[in-house]
């Protein structure tokens, strides 16, 4: 199964509420991930072995080596279907 | 039928089965399907139960070592810092928790639709922190109409809080729509004069840093679990213990502060669904009008500046445990105490020296604050029976309280309703004076911020 891993401040609230709303559009489409919540000040050790980040913080620019995705329209709603086809084409890629 | 004694009796099956039930009704009166209402509401209960099972464990390792701590030392550090994870499921463990959902939302609604504010915070996480105003001043005033009161003052406080720094957010993050709603904000009512008074140093204004670069650095240090260990052993140390014991308490610490995120990420999960509907329901009630969405805090949390400070602040806040002036809190669970560094990295626009040095300044005060909280968050754990501590031996606090002063400050104004008129009667001119020109200053820089937003 692909891994997605999802960063936010504290690796909480935000994180926890945007992996569920991916996990559910992605569920509509029937696509199964597994999503791993992380934290920005520990996401070097957390990211390994994933495919795909989703930020919250899009200005985040260290270097990862895995795609990312700007999580900030699943959150607030708008264009959200756009971001959604962006994970499922990079998960397809791969 | 006795309404007030079946209430009484479901309150004292305790936080962990009276919130789920009524987590259900509110999810099916926003028409969340039976089966995912159901999931929701069972998940935070078991949010609830996990985490005072790892508040007792906490409690369990670190009380010991912390009276061991006095015996050796002679530093009496009674009141373990517990971080806001445990305190935000306090603060939902209080009875009236729920409603603070729709006071917010109707709130935000009402001042939308007069155009008092250009938000819509769809920000359903940090209902918590109003839930944590009403319960304090609840324990504080036993006044239901002042815990009312406060909390609206808050939700609009906080509203104008995002006006007030919209650009200064997107100049930080790039997102265009978006600001950040979170009470931390609040701090910056303080924060800004202290802010211009660096700014007004030259030395200071000059110094250049490279957050960046200390982040790559130092980054490691700020891993919940690495965190946890030094801590331990700092403690341990500090209790006298033996190596073995030092190491096994400092994993045991680590295994805490690990776990903490963990469990509260349970809240997050119950919380989803209920949070998605009122998104949609506000976003939707206003088709055609412009609107800025009000979001927690981290979309700020990529930049640099506000961990490379947190880890910077470490050794000071160590200091002050030791070295502030009446202070019994021990550091633990807000040991970055973050809630600083993301109001200062607002109003700093990300500068590392000027963001460090309000750290600085503020920890010692935050020691202070927390140690003056610390009987009133303890007894609100109490009351709630969000977790149970062992007797009359520890008391629980929160170093990084968000928004303290101004928390304090409400505290201190909410008495005055109850009729006690001192301190009330100093704090709230202070307060308005501060609150005048914090809205001038913190006005001004939102003006350059947009400058430079829009010459992008």
């Amino acid at each position: 199964m692909k891994r997605v891993v999802i960063a936010c401040g504290s690796g909480v609230a935000t994180s926890t509420m945007v992996a569920e709303l991916l996990k559910n559009a992605l569920a509509k489409r029937g696509i199964q991930v597994e999503v791993k919540i992380a934290d920005f000040k520990s996401l070097s050790s957390q990211v390994i072995g994933a495919d795909l980040l989703v930020s919250i913080a899009p200005y985040e620019k260290a270097e990862y080596g895995i795609p990312v995705v700007n999580g900030i329209p699943l959150l607030i709603g708008i264009g959200s279907d756009t971001t959604v086809d962006e994970v499922v084409a990079i998960l397809n890629r791969k | 039928m006795d309404a007030v004694k079946i209430i009484q009796n479901l309150l004292d099956f305790g936080p962990a089965v009276f919130l789920p039930l009524i987590m259900f009704f509110i999810a099916i009166f926003v028409r969340i399907k039976p089966g995912k209402a159901l999931s929701s509401a069972l998940t935070l209960g078991v949010a609830f139960t996990g985490m005072s099972l790892v508040i007792g464990f906490m409690t369990s390792t670190i009380a010991p070592a912390g009276q061991a701590m006095i015996k050796n030392t002679g530093l009496a550090l009674t009141a373990i810092d517990i971080g806001w994870t445990p305190v935000a499921a306090i603060a939902w463990a209080w009875p009236f928790a729920a409603l603070m959902f729709p006071l917010q939302i109707a709130i935000n609604l009402f001042m939308f639709y007069f155009g008092w504010t250009d938000i819509l915070n769809i920000d359903m996480w940090n209902v918590w922190h109003k839930a944590f105003v009403g319960a304090a001043v609840m324990i504080f005033t036993g006044s239901p109409i002042a815990a009312l009161v406060m909390c609206s003052i808050w939700v609009v406080m906080e509203l104008k809080s995002g006006d007030f720094i919209k650009y200064q957010v997107r100049n930080l993050t790039g997102i265009p729509g978006v600001t950040v709603t979170h009470p931390n904000m609040l701090a910056i009512i303080w924060m800004a004069p202290l802010n211009r008074l660096l700014e007004s140093i030259p030395f200071i204004a000059n110094m250049k840093s490279s957050p960046q670069e200390l982040r790559n650095k130092l980054g490691f240090l700020a891993e919940n679990h690495v965190l946890g260990f030094f801590l331990g052993i700092l403690i341990g140390a500090a209790a006298g213990y033996t190596a073995k014991d030092v190491l096994i308490l400092a994993i045991k610490a680590a295994a805490c502060l690990t776990l903490f995120p963990m469990v509260a990420q349970l809240f997050m999960q119950a919380l989803a669904p209920i949070s998605e509907a009122a998104a949609i329901f506000m976003r939707q009630k206003f088709p055609g009008r412009n609107f800025i969405i009000g979001l927690d805090w981290p979309i700020l949390a990529g930049n640099p500046t506000l961990w490379t400070a947190c880890i910077l602040n470490i050794p000071v806040i160590l200091l002050c445990a030791i070295f502030v002036p009446g202070n019994i809190t021990l550091p633990f669970g807000s040991i970055l105490i973050t809630s600083l560094a993301m109001a200062a990295t607002v109003i700093t626009q990300g500068d590392l020296v000027r963001t460090w040095l309000i750290m600085v300044i503020a920890t010692p005060l935050s020691f202070v604050g927390a140690s003056w909280f610390a009987p009133i968050i303890t007894k609100m754990a109490l009351d709630t029976g969000a977790f149970v501590l062992p007797q009359g031996t520890t008391q629980v606090t929160w170093l990084a309280h968000n928004a303290l002063f101004e928390r304090w400050s409400i505290l201190q104004v909410a008495q005055m309703i109850g009729g006690q008129y001192w301190p009330g009667v100093l704090v709230l001119p202070v307060f308005i004076i501060m609150y005048w020109y914090y809205v001038k200053e913190v006005k001004r820089r939102d003006a350059i911020a947009q400058a430079k937003v829009e010459a992008k």
